[in-house]
């Protein structure tokens, strides 16, 4: 699954399940941050989108790993799931 | 036993080698931590505090929140919790609300707390944690006596007015409340309670720091993180796990590599926000334990327990008033219901308050003959069990924490490029709310901005998450804004 795959993926979680505003949804870009000043999640809404991950593409996330920066942008975001997924061998459904 | 500081004497003094509290690999015993509580209380009366002063307490959970909570409780003070969210403007509106003369936080919220100081109206100070250890062992001291008829503590509530309503509860209150829950609850020293709710707010305060206490159990206050918590309940055999809807939720949906052993747990108990039985079935059928629903507010404390052998039919029920309180359904008219039908909930309980402190006119409409009117909707089964059915008042529930919609309007009000908003709860699947701002621009902005511009002023859970830009507000025709209207399309 390649990052555009996953990123679209990302943002129906957002949309689907944390209702997220679509606008903000449809002009966010790798760049766009999560939390405070972009996406704006708090940390319940971190922690929901986290779970989102975890079962959209088969994946454990220790909450460990559930930081700020992790959020810091979409981009990062994307990024983790890939390697989560490579690394568990998983394919998505 | 008439007050909180004898409560603490007996109960370190009955279980002195007994664990009072676990927190990794730190152990505190009743009496190591009636050691700590009675240096830091007479710290306290050494730099001037005195019976009937306040004192807030800023921590997480941890062991310092406890200690630091008796401790003002011990010195004869009034204990203000102060939630670890909240931001400079909070922060102050406490410190000036409740006439703070001293705060017992730590280095993390050292450089908040010196920001808002200057600024408050009266003169506050810190005594941080960081200097506990420095402090000279007290072995003879004795806490000063005091009336059980006076606040033990200052608690908010939020709702009907912009700012959060003050609420002082008596000595006398808390522990018949205490009293109640341990008999219902059927607590002992054996017990083993999971402290993940915010000790700051009252359903983690006093249902599970508290309840801990006053049974001589053992408490392990954590963040709530979900592997490390499973994980702590399967080591420890934990048996106690009371918490808000978002942490029993997000258990039920996370997929643990090995499903963690909950066998311990005696019983799972949510409160704050109504729990949807879907998450509810997928907690039970993840970790054997249907979840029982508690009501409670900080007006009343706890009211009812759904503690019923027939859990599984009345998963949505808050259960029958515990002993000493009574429930009743009234509608508009003020009149009592029958079984089944919807109306307001009023509830009569000996550890209730009487009414808010200075808000005589609010006191007239909200406590009334007895009861408290509770502004939630709800109904009375044929066996007397309470289910609630939604709110009267415009409150938003943000995983747990009650915001009060105007609060969170005010702080838009003072944008520039706004001329009106309105802010309300846009439900989630989770049970619980977004926070959606309405808003009609005077001129530019954007929701970046706008959520900037809250970001300093208020907590990060009471900031919008959604902002709706509108030509006007829905009004009726004599111009009163239509709240039930704001999440609807515009027309």
């Amino acid at each position: 699954m390649n990052p555009d795959e996953i990123q679209a993926i990302i943002k129906q979680i957002l949309t689907d399940a944390l209702q997220v505003d679509p606008c903000l949804i449809s002009d966010a870009t790798a760049e766009t941050p999560l939390l405070g000043r972009g996406i704006g999640l708090d940390s319940v809404e971190a922690m929901r989108l986290g779970l989102g991950l975890e079962n959209a593409f088969a994946i454990s996330i220790p909450d460990a790993e559930l930081t700020t920066e992790l959020f810091s942008s979409l981009g990062t975001l994307t990024a983790y799931v890939q390697h989560k997924t490579v690394v568990a061998g998983k394919t998505v459904t | 036993m008439q007050t909180l500081p004898e409560l603490f004497a007996r109960q370190t003094a009955t279980h002195a080698a007994h664990n009072a509290i676990v927190y990794g690999e730190r152990v505190l015993t009743y009496d190591e931590l009636r050691a700590r509580v009675y240096t830091l209380a007479a710290e306290m009366q050494a730099r001037g505090v005195r019976v009937g002063d306040r004192v807030g307490v800023l921590f997480r959970n941890s062991p310092e929140f406890v200690i630091a909570y008796w401790a003002v409780l011990n010195a004869g003070a009034l204990a203000v919790p102060l939630n670890d969210h909240y931001q400079q403007s909070e922060i102050l509106y406490f410190i000036d609300a409740c006439e703070l003369g001293l705060i017992l936080t730590n280095a993390s919220y050292r450089a908040l707390c010196e920001t808002v100081l200057p600024q408050a109206r009266t003169h506050c100070e810190l005594l941080l944690e960081e200097t506990w250890d420095a402090l000279p062992a007290q072995t003879d001291w004795q806490p000063p006596v005091v009336d059980p008829h006076t606040p033990v503590m200052f608690q908010f509530s939020s709702g009907s007015t912009s700012t959060p309503k003050r609420i002082a509860r008596t000595h006398e209150q808390i522990l018949w409340e205490l009293d109640a829950l341990a008999h219902a609850l059927q607590l002992t020293p054996q017990d083993r309670f999971l402290g993940v709710a915010p000790f700051s707010h009252v359903n983690g305060l006093m249902r599970t720091m508290l309840s801990s206490f006053r049974a001589g159990a053992t408490l392990y206050p954590a963040a709530f993180e979900r592997q490390p918590v499973a994980a702590l309940i399967e080591r420890e055999r934990l048996t106690m796990f009371i918490a808000v809807p978002f942490m029993f939720i997000t258990l039920a949906q996370t997929r643990f590599e090995r499903p963690p052993d909950f066998s311990s747990l005696r019983l799972c108990i949510s409160a704050s926000a109504p729990l949807p039985n879907k998450y509810n079935r997928e907690f039970h059928a993840q970790f054997g334990h249907y979840i029982r629903q508690l009501y409670g507010s900080t007006e009343t404390g706890t009211m009812s327990v759904n503690l019923s052998d027939d859990i599984e039919n009345t998963l949505d029920s808050v259960g029958a008033p515990l002993e000493r309180v009574s429930f009743a359904v009234v509608n508009d008219a003020d009149e009592r219901l029958g079984a089944e039908t919807v109306g307001q909930v009023i509830v009569a309980s000996p550890w209730a308050i009487l009414g808010y402190d200075d808000l005589p006119e609010l006191n007239a409409q909200v406590f009334r003959d007895g009861f408290f009117y509770t502004g939630d909707l709800g109904r009375l089964d044929a066996q007397g069990r309470l289910y609630l059915q939604g709110r009267l008042k415009f409150l938003i529930n943000k995983g747990g924490f009650k915001i009060d919609p105007r609060e969170v309007e005010e702080i838009l009000e003072a944008h520039p490029m706004i001329k009106e908003v309105a802010v309300v709860g846009v439900p989630t699947a989770y049970g619980d709310d977004r926070v959606k701002a309405v808003v009609v621009r005077r001129g530019p902005c954007t929701q970046v901005e706008l959520a900037e511009f809250c970001r300093s002023r208020i907590a990060d859970f009471k900031i919008p998450s959604v902002f709706e830009f509108r030509e006007e507000m829905p009004k009726s025709p004599t111009g009163k804004l239509r709240r039930g209207m704001l999440n609807e399309p515009e027309r």
